[in-house]
């Protein structure tokens, strides 16, 4: 079991680290691009009104003229703006308008947290390939999890909340990795199971078979004409229609055909993430049906994209769900470092060995740097320049590459400790230098949307300080 | 205000835990009477959690207990090993 434990541990944890860390993140994927977007300031409400309505369905028709698949969503608590948004291969991407009076507000382009949402569950490999790799590395996770719980079944009860810090080095490490692990296995087994149920069909035999099924159908040429787009009726009796339909429940979004429209539920209404909607005709806005999804395995299934996605949860129910994600992203973290601790004596001297450590420090201090350039690159590339969004992904890239080569040639040089304690330091003057840059580059949004702002600019001072930390301890260990 | 209670209460259950097995975690040695109302506490704070979270649904307060007792332990560890330390 140990060995199960130790080595399926490293070989997956080292990108699990990188999901755990980025899935942590798109607990708050929204506060983020709002943060990435300060434009928005000032211009937040939960009611739109039947001019911005109007004006949205008018841009998004235009938009549907011209080919691009685009959908409405409504604002919401977390996102008090409406979106005109469409698929760009990767996240939903698109226009922001103001509720109130419908025009359309001047955002830098960004991905925002959508980025970071996209990345914990493809890992930016493709909708296919990234996907089913990654659901391998949560089968992986499920497996290391089992081989740990049955390692410390007999001290798995009695020790919950030991933590020795004035021990050995590694035997603190090693209670972390236990508190961590213990305190943390509710959550860490409920986000795995669900989150391999929600994209299951990839890993079955079958899906490969459907999907080329599913091109070959999608390449052959229609030969019928596309039918003309129809007038959207005012989308206020109708919405107020969909809202009674759904049992009450807040509409959340509105996909629109060439002459049907449909009102989802909100994602936010409860932990069942439902797809229930409401259909109108258009262009007279009568009601065609109503679609309840509400069998047993459809409930079921709604339940763990709920749980997963955690779009039900209120503030301090997210900051647990973001809490919860850190100390997974901690076990992950204080398990490969265990990893390296034990076996440096013995194989430090091997260049697999070596590899390994800069892999590690690639995975955990880089991938941090590089989640900090990326909200950094937001603030100082020009807010008009085109393709920022596309930017913004590629220094997030570049600096990760970067680091990753640095740690490697560190290592690999006989010198791995002074590529920890390099990477930290560039962490720590990022992270302690966000609150900073979002003071000088939004002043205005800070004050008027201060707690998104506030939380993100805290988590980057957070994580800034903990490097600083690490770094010195590690330059007092080294000297 | 659940999320905060159910917290507090974790706490309280966890120290509970902590100061049972006292040898294990460092603590001072505790009398027999005073065992038994520890014990008693650990199962009460445990249970009152959960009922307290359950009020917001079944769903959502089941995952609230389980997350505010992965906080409440990380909260519980890191005063006890602080307690240990300063011990002389």
């Amino acid at each position: 079991m140990g060995w199960l434990h130790g080595w399926v541990g490293l070989v997956s944890g080292l990108c699990l680290l990188c999901v755990f860390a980025t899935g942590t993140l798109a607990v708050f994927d929204t506060e983020i691009t709002r943060w990435m977007q300060p434009e928005t300031e000032g211009h937040f409400s939960t009611h739109p009104t039947d001019t911005a309505l109007s004006d949205a369905t008018t841009l998004l028709r235009s938009q549907q003229a011209r080919g691009i698949a685009a959908f409405l969503v409504l604002p919401s608590v977390r996102s008090p703006v409406l979106e005109i948004l469409h698929y760009n291969g990767h996240e939903f991407v698109g226009d922001v308008l103001d509720p109130a009076t419908g025009v359309v507000i001047p955002t830098r382009r960004t991905t925002g947290g959508k980025f970071f949402y996209n990345f914990h569950y493809t890992l930016r490999g493709g909708h296919e390939t990234g996907i089913r790799v990654v659901n391998m590395l949560a089968m992986g996770l499920l497996v290391v999890v089992g081989a740990g719980i049955i390692i410390h079944l007999h001290a798995l009860v009695p020790d919950v909340v030991l933590l020795r810090l004035s021990t050995s080095r590694i035997r603190s490490w090693l209670d972390v990795h236990l508190l961590a692990g213990v305190l943390a296995l509710p959550f860490m087994v409920m986000i795995a199971y669900t989150g391999i149920l929600v994209h299951a069909d990839t890993i079955m035999p079958a899906h490969s078979l459907l999907h080329e099924t599913k091109k070959g159908r999608i390449s052959s040429p229609s030969a019928l004409p596309k039918p003309p787009l129809q007038a959207v009726p005012p989308l206020s009796p109708l919405l107020s229609i969909a809202q009674q339909d759904l049992g009450g429940r807040p509409c959340g979004f509105i996909l629109f055909g060439p002459d049907r429209m449909s009102i989802f539920a909100s994602d936010a209404a409860a932990p069942y993430l439902t797809r229930d909607h409401v259909d109108f005709s258009l262009p007279d806005g009568h009601l065609l049906g109503v679609t309840l999804n509400t069998g047993q395995i459809a409930t079921t299934m709604q339940l763990m994209h709920g749980l997963h996605y955690a779009r039900f949860a209120g503030p301090g129910l997210r900051w647990l769900y973001f809490i919860s994600g850190l100390f997974g992203t901690a076990v992950i973290a204080s398990g490969l470092v265990l990893f390296l601790m034990k076996r440096r004596r013995k194989s430090g001297h091997l260049a697999i060995f070596r590899v390994a450590e800069g892999l590690t420090v690639a995975s955990m201090t880089s991938l941090l740097t590089a989640i900090l350039a990326f909200l950094w690159s937001n603030r100082l590339l020009p807010s008009t320049l085109p393709d920022r969004d596309g930017m913004e992904i590629d220094i997030f890239f570049a600096v990760w590459g970067l680091g990753a080569l640095h740690a490697l040639s560190r290592s690999l040089f006989g010198n791995p400790m002074s590529g920890w304690q390099e990477q930290l330091a560039a962490a720590a003057i990022m992270g302690c230098g966000l609150p900073l840059l979002d003071m000088v580059s939004a002043p205005q949004a800070l004050i008027h949307d201060a707690a998104i702002h506030m939380g993100v600019d805290g988590m980057g001072l957070v994580a800034g300080l903990v490097a600083l930390h690490a770094a010195r301890c590690l330059q007092a260990r080294t000297a | 205000m659940t999320i905060l209670a159910s917290l507090l209460l974790w706490v309280v259950c966890l120290s509970c835990h902590a100061g049972l097995q006292p040898v294990r975690y460092g603590l001072p040695l505790s009398s027999a009477p005073y065992r038994t109302g520890m014990w008693a506490v650990r199962l009460i704070t445990s249970l009152m959690a959960l009922v307290i979270t359950l009020r917001d649904g079944t769903i959502i307060g089941m995952v609230e207990w389980c997350m505010t007792f992965s906080v409440a332990g990380v909260i519980v560890a890191v005063c006890v090993a602080g307690l240990r330390r300063d011990r002389p």
